[in-house]
């Protein structure tokens, strides 16, 4: 009977956690339905802010805080042609998750280059100006990405379409771009999510900026 | 009974989902504006929701009891409200508070132009100063092709709006700054101490400017110095009349600044024939040194010093005839010091804590000797603090000693020492009455120990926001200023000059696109009058005019260009003048146009400006008339171009500039003789620049931080 009252205390208990996890994958996977299905600025806030209604509940995961600084970061860069403070005020806002995500995983390479993405967004404001400044900080934050996982694609991805975008007098252009997006091929090639909820982002977008080269 | 149990289970688990409460409302600003996208959530849950487009949103929780529902949303203050879930629906109307720093954001534009990165307010930036064709990377050269400023060749001084040069107050990080300009003489031009690099910032004012600052009768320039970069970078220039260095260290929470500057035009005189006929080109040289910490997560304390020397020795004419030159030599020796402290105290209060000295002399000679030595030290402190969203609060006060030493010989000696302590204390508040509406109104007063004399000045601005982009401002106050020490060698019982200024200001902007228009009215009184036995404060005057000022960067793919046009109309009764008269400093009617093309292919910035100005006043002693002469319009067309490459890696600027390339004869007056000659005719000449054109070879070079570093598979170019 003694028996049967710990495995029934094990068997709910387990239960609870089950069902406490199965809710958080059913959220998680519903929110990134909401993110994969997101077309306008406003789509990629509303799947932000799911993302930071779990991060709020789930304190001891960074995937929430993750997903909802890269949402924030897109809708950020869809809007800096019409509205540059909103932009901006994003990019501010996507760099605090990161910082919250970096607390729960300290050493996690994909949350560094997010925070690169996100000082690529801040630079955009003013490129000539921001430029001598935040240019070696871009560089730096992802070359410690690279160093906690060598083997994250968006790493190279990010820093290959960074080094297309620098003028080439400023140390960017093509032929500093090429390496770094060939290597980005080779690593989405091999790359194996960690999670069924990891990050698997910018295939795409390396394959189309290694057409730009030629 | 395993089976019993998980079923009971389940069915406990589908009662708790069915049990579910509906939660609704609508999201306000407290101004009034709908709030979409903000994230409403029950605090440590997945349930929650986004507002839509009308500020609405509805969620379903299955949660239950005493719950916190919490509105988070960009710029705004997070909500947090306490609710009870029981399975009625919860209807709410939430308003959610502006963050501050948003708010404080909006500012008043009247009379301000600013250049920095921070503000919305952008008209200008550093590197606009430093690319500006005809400025040759003078700070005053930038800002003279803005609306407001009035061109005088012959000084290469700010004069704004009808002011004379020592009615613009220039200030680094708040501190004054009393000799701005290298020293000269003799109608060689000035130009700026300070590098534009040195800022992040800066703000122009025209008129109508804060409380905080006083002892301008016309205009301040505010010039603010960057924070800490993080970077350890060497620079290096070469240029066709000297060369410089600087080095900048950086440590986790400080920063070290070294630099150093050397020019000699006696190399580019040589080549280039010069109207002056010169015994000894200009040489100059300055050392200069900055420290930066970061006290405290808040906390900047800031050190900067700067020491300089100039000299040079030309032609010049003896009183005024041009037909008698005699060797006229200038050595001039300049200290600057400045430091300042800003923290957050008490949590509310933000704390500005400054010094500041300068030390300038100034030793000239032909037939005369001339020593002149002006001293200055200044504290101040201000507190502002932020009183709820609607109401920011600023007050401080200052000291300013300072001194002016002069001898000058000419066959007798005459000694003056002035010494004057100011003392000045400011309020002002910045109200938001409504999200469209701010209202800015202070007050200033000041005591000076040398005029013994006390002054009670009020400031007011205000700005409507009409639309995105768009606003109205107007903006009224009084300014006193300390006549100037050169006008007080007979004496000091005198009182301050004073300015009224009015200005009713409009500017539209929207992406790409920038324009704006000032009409302002300025009257001066209390000017001082030499012209009598004693000195007196029965001058007068007024200036008023029309700004306007058109910025485009979209139209033109690469291209950036600006127009501005000043029309003034300004009389003064001041010194000898014996009536309302123009000054000679006054132009009517100033036009410039500035255009940048940003070339990808070939890595380069070209850099056009033209300027207008209609003729100046000049007193001609031959006349009846006093200021009666108009010198013929002044045209100048300058060219820059400046070359982007990296060399070994190091990011480098090949600069190229020429100024008054048509070469247009400019003459900024007359001079005459000083004594008629046999016919009764006072002898008359044209003052013109040093040269015709002006032709500058610069290669600036940074090594910094290798754009490689942390890409050791890519330094392969």
């Amino acid at each position: 009977m003694k028996k049967l009252v710990i495995t029934l205390t094990f068997a709910f208990l387990s239960l609870a956690t089950f069902a406490q996890s199965a809710k958080f994958q059913q959220a998680m996977g519903q929110a990134l339905g909401q993110m994969g299905a997101a077309k306008t600025a406003d789509d990629w806030k509303n799947a932000a802010n799911t993302f930071a209604r779990i991060a709020g509940a789930e304190t001891a995961e960074w995937l929430p805080q993750y997903y909802a600084a890269f949402s924030r970061l897109n809708a950020g860069y869809m809007l800096t042609q019409s509205n540059m403070a909103e932009a901006q005020a994003l990019a501010t806002a996507a760099l605090n998750e990161v910082k919250a995500g970096q607390k729960i995983a300290p050493q996690e390479s994909e949350l560094t280059v997010l925070e690169a993405f996100a000082y690529q967004l801040q630079l955009l404001e003013d490129p000539m100006g921001k430029g001598p400044a935040m240019m070696g900080q871009i560089y730096t934050t992802l070359g410690k990405a690279e160093a906690l996982n060598p083997q994250n694609p968006r790493v190279y991805c990010l820093r290959g379409n960074f080094s297309l975008n620098v003028p080439a007098f400023a140390g960017g252009g093509p032929e500093k771009a090429a390496p770094d997006l060939k290597k980005a091929l080779e690593a989405y090639a091999n790359f194996k999510p960690a999670s069924p909820f990891s990050p698997t982002w910018g295939k795409g977008m390396a394959e189309e900026l290694a057409t730009k080269l030629k | 009974m395993k089976r019993i149990t998980f079923a009971a289970i389940l069915f406990c688990t589908a009662q708790i989902l069915s049990a579910q409460t509906q939660i609704e409302g609508l999201l306000l600003s407290t101004f009034g504006d709908t709030i979409i996208g903000a994230n409403v959530v029950l605090r440590g849950t997945y349930d929650g929701t986004s507002s839509d487009l009308k500020g609405r949103f509805t969620f379903n929780s299955s949660e239950k009891g005493a719950q916190v529902l919490q509105v988070t949303y960009i710029g705004f203050d997070t909500l947090s409200i306490p609710v009870n879930l029981n399975g009625q629906t919860i209807k709410l109307n939430l308003k959610l508070k502006a963050n501050i720093n948003q708010l404080s954001e909006t500012v008043i534009l009247a009379g301000t132009f600013e250049a920095g990165d921070s503000k919305k307010a952008v008209v200008l930036k550093p590197v606009d100063i430093a690319l500006t064709a005809g400025a040759v990377a003078d700070i005053t050269g930038a800002l003279l092709t803005l609306p407001g400023a009035v061109r005088n060749q012959e000084s290469g001084q700010l004069l704004v709006r009808g002011g004379s040069p020592g009615e613009t107050r220039t200030l680094i990080d708040g501190m004054y700054v009393q000799s701005p300009y290298n020293n000269t003489t003799g109608n060689m031009p000035a130009r700026n101490r300070f590098s534009p690099f040195m800022f992040k910032g800066m703000s122009f004012s025209s008129g109508g400017y804060s409380a905080e600052y006083g002892q301008a009768l016309s205009s301040t320039l505010q010039l603010n110095s960057s924070d800490l970069s993080g970077k350890n970078v060497t620079g290096l220039q070469l240029m066709s009349v000297g060369g410089g260095a600087t080095q900048q260290k950086s440590w986790k929470n400080s920063e070290l600044n070294l630099g150093g500057m050397y020019t000699n035009l006696k190399p580019y005189f040589g080549l280039v024939r010069q109207n002056f006929n010169w015994q000894q080109a200009p040489v100059s040289g300055n050392v200069e040194a900055g420290f930066k910490t970061k006290t405290s997560q808040t906390g900047m304390f800031k050190i900067y010093a700067t020491a300089a020397q100039n000299s040079f020795d030309l032609d010049a004419p003896l009183n005024g005839d041009d037909r008698n030159m005699a060797p006229l030599q200038l050595k001039g020796d300049n200290i600057y010091f400045n430091s300042s402290f800003k923290e957050i105290v008490g949590k509310t209060w933000a704390l500005f804590v400054g010094a500041a000295y300068s030390n300038n002399r100034d030793r000239i000679q032909q037939n005369f000797n001339l020593h002149r030595v002006q001293q200055s030290f200044q504290s101040r402190f201000t507190l502002t603090r932020e009183m709820g969203e609607r109401v920011k609060l600023k007050f401080g006060a200052e000291q300013l000693w300072s001194e002016f030493d002069e001898t000058f010989i000419q066959g007798e000696r005459f000694h003056t020492l002035r010494r004057d302590q100011n003392l000045a204390a400011f309020a002002e508040t910045d109200l938001t009455l409504s999200k469209k509406w701010l209202v800015r109104a202070g007050l200033r007063s000041e005591r000076s120990s040398m005029l013994q004399k006390a002054a009670l000045a009020p400031r007011f601005s205000t700005a409507l926001l009409l639309g995105k982009g768009e606003q109205l401002t107007f903006s009224a106050g009084r300014f006193y200023q300390n006549p100037d020490f050169t006008l007080l060698r007979r004496g000091t019982y005198v009182d301050f000059e004073q300015a009224d200024h009015f200005i009713l200001g409009y500017q539209k902007q929207v992406k790409g696109y920038l324009f704006r228009t000032e009409l302002y009215q300025k009257s001066y009184r209390s000017l001082v009058k030499t012209n009598a036995e004693l000195l007196n404060n029965l001058g007068s005057g007024y200036a008023r005019g029309l700004d306007l000022f058109w910025r485009d960067t979209k139209t033109i793919k690469n291209g950036d260009y600006y127009l501005t046009y000043s029309y003034l109309d300004t009389k003064r009764e001041q010194q000898d003048a014996p009536g309302l008269v123009m000054p000679t400093f006054a132009a009517k009617h100033n036009l410039s146009v500035v255009y940048k093309h940003w070339m990808p292919k070939v890595q380069s910035i070209l850099s056009a400006s033209y300027a207008f100005q209609s003729g100046r006043p000049y007193h001609d002693p031959n006349s009846k008339g006093f200021n009666t002469g108009r010198t013929q319009a002044f045209h100048d067309l300058s060219l820059t171009w400046a070359y982007l490459t990296n060399i070994r890696n190091n990011f480098t600027v090949v600069y190229l500039a020429a100024n008054n390339v048509p070469g247009f004869k400019q003459v900024s007056g007359y001079r005459f003789a000083q004594t008629p000659d046999a016919n009764g005719q006072f002898y008359g000449s044209p003052v013109l620049p040093p040269a015709k054109r002006f032709v500058f070879l610069g290669l600036i070079m940074t090594i910094g931080e290798k754009f490689s570093k942390n890409q050791d598979n890519n330094d392969d170019f």
